[in-house]
Order: structure tokens, then C-alpha cells, then sequence
């Protein structure tokens, strides 16, 4: 039988305890640019969801 | 919350032999010696406990090599067992196709096991030695769902391998009550000892085809198209997923990045989210190493240490988020030698995206110029 240990309680594992201090800022060349045009583009992304067995997007892999 | 092994896809790997001799296989440098070919029991326990902590979701398994259908008996064992055992679990498998025969194609059909064809358009010769559509291509055509994948390299260019792969999709749908086939192409990796040949890209050529098509795209997209109905549907798609990658990182909807890299460790998730088991019970960083860094019963964390230790994506981490294509490799393979990025593999990371940025950068540039002179009317 696999034996794994106990899982335990942690602080780190919290999303929310790390999003927007730890994250890494990228260089923010264009990046006010970027998200205009990712943004409204966003329709067309989510009418284009291109998920397939073998090309998940990163995020959703995390899931 | 809980530290727990948050685990959606195990690739089981069979074993690394192949019959074919792929010039730019990637476990050439990284197979150092033959992993095991027999079934350890205590692995569909493993995999039962995995599920279970997955409340429920399914849980994708994909058949590995070397070449998968060299372990075609091994396959229909486990697949059976998970069968009796009615857990939540999905097939897949990559391969090459040389093997494929009616009773395969029968079995994975009923067994509703996902195959994706690696083949890289007209020069596959050159790269794979063996062009698996010229001679299985009818057989291919009895699934229900086709993928196939590329790799991009010196001997096949974007445009070339979309063209041929839109020739193949244009049949398909034919018979398939225009039902699309899968794509993908992977940008070729140098884990080591890939011929120079394979790797003297023009970079330029790489950036103007993609440059092209993403005009093409954003056009289909501007206009509200649907793509599965475009006549050029093999590069709208390929575009749309490269667009995807920048939607992923840019956005600012709450499951995208807003333009931050959190994620501290390799992109693919290979040893975390993604697990590499040997039949046999022994994990590994990589499904295409043959380096193992633990078993089924090691202690999580014995074995979480192992893996981080050698996760290079910490040593990159300064130099890659100032580059302006972070947003499409994040980090890149692990398994890539500093030196190999170097020398290609960044190169042509920034070839392939670059237009993509570019072009989107311009659209954001003249919509912030709209809205700005609206606002200040």
C-alpha cells in the first residue's frame, strides 16, 4: 500500500497569503498596453477557449 | 487550506524504449539506462488514493514512452483494472503511430482513450525518419477525434506544418461531419545532444509567418468570426493559443496573472501538479528522464525536497522575468541546460511570440489613444 504521510496545515498553501506581495513583477514594458488589448479581446477568448487533451492553459492546470 | 498533492494528470510511463529514432527526441540525452516494464500492484492503490484527493475529478492519465505502443499489452492491463476498480480516470496517449493496427484503433475507441499523432508536416522524413499519415493516415481517420502535434525546428516552419496540418483537417472533417482535429506544435527543445542541423532556425522567418497570421487572426476576431468556421482554421487556432498565453499573464480577471509571475516552480508542473510514475512505483522529475528522485512511498515532502533541489526553473528566475516573452515560457523547460537557452531554445521563444506581443501591444496602444481622447472630450 502507497503510503504518503499526513497532509498538515499550512500557511503557505493560501493563495490569497502571497497574491500581490510575493508574486514577481515582470518588466513592465507595454504591460498598460497588454491587458487593453488582452481585455477586450477577453469576448472573443472565452467564445475561442482552446483547451484540448493535450494543451491546457497553465492556470487551469494548477487546478 | 491544506498542503495537499494537488495532482491532475499522471504520466505513466511504460517504459523508454522506441522504434523510432527521432533526430531531435529530447530523452535521447536524458535516458541513460532502461526504466522497469513490470507492473508493481501497489500503483493502482497509489493512483486510487490520488483521485480521492482530487474530490472526485477526473484524473487524465497518458501512456508514455519511449513509444507507448511497444507496451500496447501493458496498457490494456491497466487500463482494465482501473476499469474494475470504476475510478475517475481518463485516458491518453501520444505517439508515433508505426504500430497502430484495427484492433488498437478498436480498443481505443471503446475504451475512449485520446491518441495524439506526432507528425511534423511534409519534411517529416527528415526529423522523424517515418511519415506516419502517408502510410496509417485511413486508419488514423476511424477515431473520433484526431490530434496531432509538431515539433517546429530548421526542417519544419509554422506556416508549412499549419498548411499541411489544415490539408489533413479539411479531410477529416469530411467524414467527421466537420468535426475539427486537434493541433499543436512544440517549439524544438535541445535537452542536450540535438543535431546543429535541426537547430540553424531562421528566427526571421519564424517571426514573419507568425507575425502574418496574427494580423490574420485578430482580423477574424475583430470581426467577431468564429473560428471554427475559418477557412485558414489551422493558423487562427494556432494563433489563438499563443493568444491565450498573453491573455493568461496580462489580464486582469481574477483567474489571470494581471501581468505578475507567482508561479515559483517549472511551468509544465512536472513532479507537482503533474506526476511521472514508473509501473513500477518509482517517481521522477520529468517523464522523459530515466533519473528517478523517489517512490510511491516515500514521505510527500522526502520527495517534494528531491524535486525542487533539481527544478531549475529557480536558478532562472532573476533572468527570465525581464524578458519580454516571459508571458509565453514562463520560466521554460527544466530539463534545458542554461547554456541550451542560450544558445536556441530563448531565441526561438521570442521568435515565436514576439509578433504576437507586438501586434497586441499596438491594438492596446490605439484603443488607450481612443479612450483617451474620448475622456478628454
Amino acid at each position: 500500500m502507497a503510503v504518503n504521510g499526513t497532509v498538515s496545515q499550512t500557511a503557505w498553501t493560501d493563495k490569497s497569503a502571497i497574491q500581490g506581495t510575493t508574486a514577481t513583477k515582470v518588466k513592465a514594458v507595454h504591460i498598460t498596453e497588454l491587458r487593453t488589448a488582452v481585455n477586450a479581446l477577453e469576448g472573443m477568448v472565452n467564445n475561442l477557449k482552446t483547451c484540448q487533451a493535450y494543451n491546457e492553459c497553465y492556470n487551469c492546470k494548477q487546478v | 487550506m491544506f498542503l495537499r498533492r494537488n495532482i491532475n494528470t499522471i504520466f505513466l510511463m511504460l517504459g523508454n524504449e522506441c522504434n523510432l529514432n527521432c533526430k531531435y527526441c529530447l530523452q535521447h540525452p536524458l535516458v541513460t539506462h532502461p526504466i522497469s516494464h513490470e507492473i508493481n500492484p501497489d500503483i493502482y492503490d497509489f493512483m486510487e488514493q490520488v483521485c480521492k484527493e482530487n474530490n472526485g475529478h477526473i484524473l487524465d492519465i497518458r501512456f508514455w514512452g519511449g513509444e507507448p505502443l511497444v507496451f500496447y499489452p501493458t496498457i490494456q492491463e491497466i487500463v482494465d483494472e482501473v476499469k474494475t476498480r470504476k475510478l475517475p480516470i481518463r485516458f491518453g496517449l501520444m505517439t508515433n503511430g508505426k504500430l497502430l493496427n484495427k484492433e488498437m484503433i478498436d480498443y481505443f475507441i471503446e475504451n475512449n482513450i485520446s491518441i495524439s499523432i506526432s507528425w511534423d508536416g511534409p519534411n517529416v522524413l527528415e526529423t522523424r525518419g517515418y511519415d506516419v499519415i502517408k502510410e496509417k493516415k485511413d486508419l488514423l481517420f476511424k477515431l473520433p477525434r484526431l490530434f496531432v502535434s509538431a515539433v517546429l525546428s530548421s526542417k519544419a516552419y509554422p506556416k508549412e506544418i499549419l498548411e499541411a496540418f489544415q490539408e489533413l483537417d479539411n479531410e477529416y472533417r469530411e467524414t467527421h461531419n466537420g468535426k475539427h482535429i486537434g493541433i499543436n506544435i512544440d517549439d524544438i527543445f535541445n535537452t542536450g545532444d540535438v543535431p546543429e542541423e535541426l537547430l540553424d532556425i531562421d528566427y526571421d522567418r519564424v517571426s514573419q509567418e507568425i507575425e502574418e497570421m496574427t494580423y490574420h487572426w485578430l482580423d477574424m476576431a475583430s470581426d467577431n468570426k468564429d473560428l471554427n468556421e475559418s477557412d485558414q482554421y489551422t493558423k487562427d487556432y494556432y494563433i489563438n493559443d499563443l493568444f491565450q498565453y498573453a491573455y493568461t499573464f496580462y489580464s486582469d480577471n481574477p483567474k489571470c496573472n494581471n501581468g505578475e509571475w507567482d508561479k515559483y516552480w517549472c511551468v509544465c508542473s512536472n513532479g507537482y501538479s503533474t506526476l511521472n510514475l514508473g509501473i513500477d512505483g518509482k517517481l521522477y522529475p520529468c517523464h522523459n528522464t530515466s533519473h528517478s528522485i523517489g517512490t510511491i512511498y516515500d514521505p510527500y515532502f522526502k520527495y517534494l525536497n528531491n524535486l525542487i533541489k533539481e527544478d531549475l526553473t529557480f536558478q532562472v528566475r532573476d533572468t527570465c522575468k525581464d524578458c519580454e516573452v516571459i508571458s509565453y515560457c514562463l520560466g521554460g523547460c527544466k530539463m534545458v541546460s542554461i547554456e541550451n537557452r542560450e544558445k536556441t531554445y530563448c531565441k526561438l521563444k521570442k521568435a515565436v511570440f514576439s509578433p504576437v506581443l507586438k501586434i497586441l501591444t499596438e491594438l492596446g496602444a490605439t484603443l488607450n489613444s481612443i479612450r483617451g481622447d474620448n475622456n478628454g472630450s
